[in-house]
């Protein structure tokens, strides 16, 4: 029985139509694919999420983590979402999990001086009209009014880089590259389409050159844009007074604690060496 | 003592036999004795994780109520209403005749994104909820600074009413995995008319999915069962 629906628990088979629609059951619009050959200790849904995609490293956290991409998939959570955290999100979760760093995102892990990086993207002047009201994670923002970035990539360890691979990195790009398409589209794409079919993709969908350039065939530069998104998306961005973005693997990977914030971007933080268990 | 008919090696043989199995026996003992020591002097720490509003700090202070008299911090349909992380330590629950001792810590719901615009909506000012806000982004750090260093297992709670299907709780679920930390997930407010249970299940069935209502405490039973079985 591949496709379970969460809702009401009524199975399909794999390339059925009735669910198309949503549950004929329960109108209910969530799936979980049960293969038969799967074993107990994996998730299960892990497959609809990987059916159109190379399999993932296999372990349980990056199985969770393909369920919920698999949700994105969803169109109708996809336009409620729209306007939440949700992408934000996504470039956060789909990351490697702690202990899970790949041998490709070492490989690729090579980073640039933040400085650098912020006031590399050609089309820095179009990514302030977009960043006010989009929650999307933009780089050029970031670099603009956050400090905080380039403080924390100070004192994070040299071992980063995790996600460099990560489709929704490109996605991430095409957004910040003040790409106009529907971003609910453009996030379940990121949990269902292989990284290949998204850089074949992305010139057709991003009308700016950047992006172009970025997510055209040329595999090296798609490369170097995800990381310098990545990166200078740290453990917390300030959009604006008030509005925070948090990237949670971040904040769960770094050695210190972030104690106190400001709003000019500065932040207190707790090194190690005195983190007190009992305190 | 004369063994007239043991040649000596081997006398010498069966006194060192003795000893060697007096040692292991004393051994076993202490080892025994500091093993109780140690339980009893060092409770888990159970970290209450999940999104905000899920009604951790409700269960939390249910907890707390139940098995101290004392509740951990205060309640609200406002999200962020917890914006540090609180403990309640020496919390002995007893179930069938044994009892377990926890420290319960009470975390900020963990999420992606705070905006101060949201605590509008409940009759805050902007400089209140601007400064809301701030905190409860620095409680988030916390939350998860606490995952990492200082939790020996985690109830992860979540809204049986909301959907389960998030990139937080995945990915937070995902994290707790990669720790190996014992998790239970708590489906609450199952007193809600759009609570279920197996939907919450359904998103994660590699884990025990334990209905309750925190509010009511509707099922408190096999809650205080589960936290003995998997933080005992």
């Amino acid at each position: 029985m591949p496709h379970e629906c969460t809702n009401c628990g009524e199975t399909f088979e794999d390339g059925s139509k009735e669910m198309l629609s949503g549950c004929p059951g329960c109108g209910g619009n969530k799936f979980q694919f049960r293969p038969s050959s799967s074993s107990s200790s994996s998730s299960p849904s892990t497959k609809s999420a990987a059916d159109s995609e190379p399999p993932a490293s296999g372990t349980s956290t990056s199985a969770t983590s393909q369920t919920a991409t698999r949700t994105d998939f969803d169109p109708s959570t996809d336009r409620r979402q729209s306007n939440s955290a949700a992408e934000t999100s996504n470039t956060e979760s789909t990351r490697a999990w702690p202990g899970q760093e790949t041998s490709e995102d070492t490989d690729s892990g090579s980073q640039k001086p933040w400085p650098e990086t912020a006031r590399e993207p050609a089309n820095r002047s179009g990514s302030s009209t977009s960043a006010d009201s989009d929650v999307t994670v933009d780089p050029r923002r970031s670099g603009e009014t956050s400090p905080a970035a380039p403080t924390s990539s100070q004192s994070r360890p040299p071992a980063e880089a995790s996600s460099t691979t990560d489709p929704s990195a490109v996605e991430t790009g095409a957004s910040a590259a003040e790409s106009r398409e529907d971003r609910a589209q453009a996030d379940a794409r990121s949990g269902t389409v292989s990284p290949d079919e998204i850089s074949r993709a992305a010139p057709a969908d991003a009308t700016q050159s950047a992006a172009e350039s970025a997510g055209a065939d040329d595999k090296p530069d798609l490369s170097t844009l995800r990381e310098e998104l990545n990166e200078q998306f740290e453990s917390i961005r300030i959009v604006s007074p008030g509005q925070y973005e948090l990237n949670l693997m971040e904040l769960y990977d770094r050695d210190s604690y972030i104690i106190s914030l400001q709003e000019d971007g500065h932040y207190v933080i707790e090194v190690p060496e005195t983190w007190n268990r009992d305190d | 003592m004369f063994y007239p008919h043991t040649p000596l090696h081997e006398r010498c043989s069966e006194v060192q036999e003795s000893r060697m199995g007096l040692l292991t026996e004393l051994r076993d003992s202490i080892s025994r004795v500091t093993d109780r020591l140690f339980s009893a002097s060092e409770p888990k720490r159970i970290g209450i994780y999940g999104p905000p509003n899920a009604g951790k700090t409700t269960l939390a202070n249910r907890i707390a109520r139940d098995w101290t008299g004392d509740a951990i911090g205060p309640e609200s349909h406002i999200p962020h209403e917890t914006r540090r992380a609180r403990r309640k330590e020496n919390v002995e629950i007893e179930r069938n005749g044994r009892a377990v001792t926890i420290d319960i810590v009470d975390t900020p719901g963990v999420t992606t994104k705070v905006d101060y615009k949201e605590f509008l909506d409940h009759d805050i000012g902007k400089d209140d909820a601007v400064r809301r806000s701030r905190e409860a982004t620095e409680g988030v750090a916390e939350a998860m600074h606490w995952l990492r260093e200082d939790v020996d297992g985690v109830i992860y709670v979540l809204d049986s009413a909301e959907d389960p299907f998030t990139q937080v709780n995945t990915m937070l679920i995902g994290i707790i995995e990669s720790r190996e930390l014992p998790v239970l997930i708590f489906a609450n407010k199952t007193d809600l008319e759009d609570s279920n249970v197996k939907q919450i299940a359904n998103a994660f069935p590699q884990h025990e999915t334990v209905p309750l209502s925190a509010l009511e405490g509707e099922n408190m039973d096999e809650v205080y069962d589960k936290i003995a079985e998997y933080f005992g």
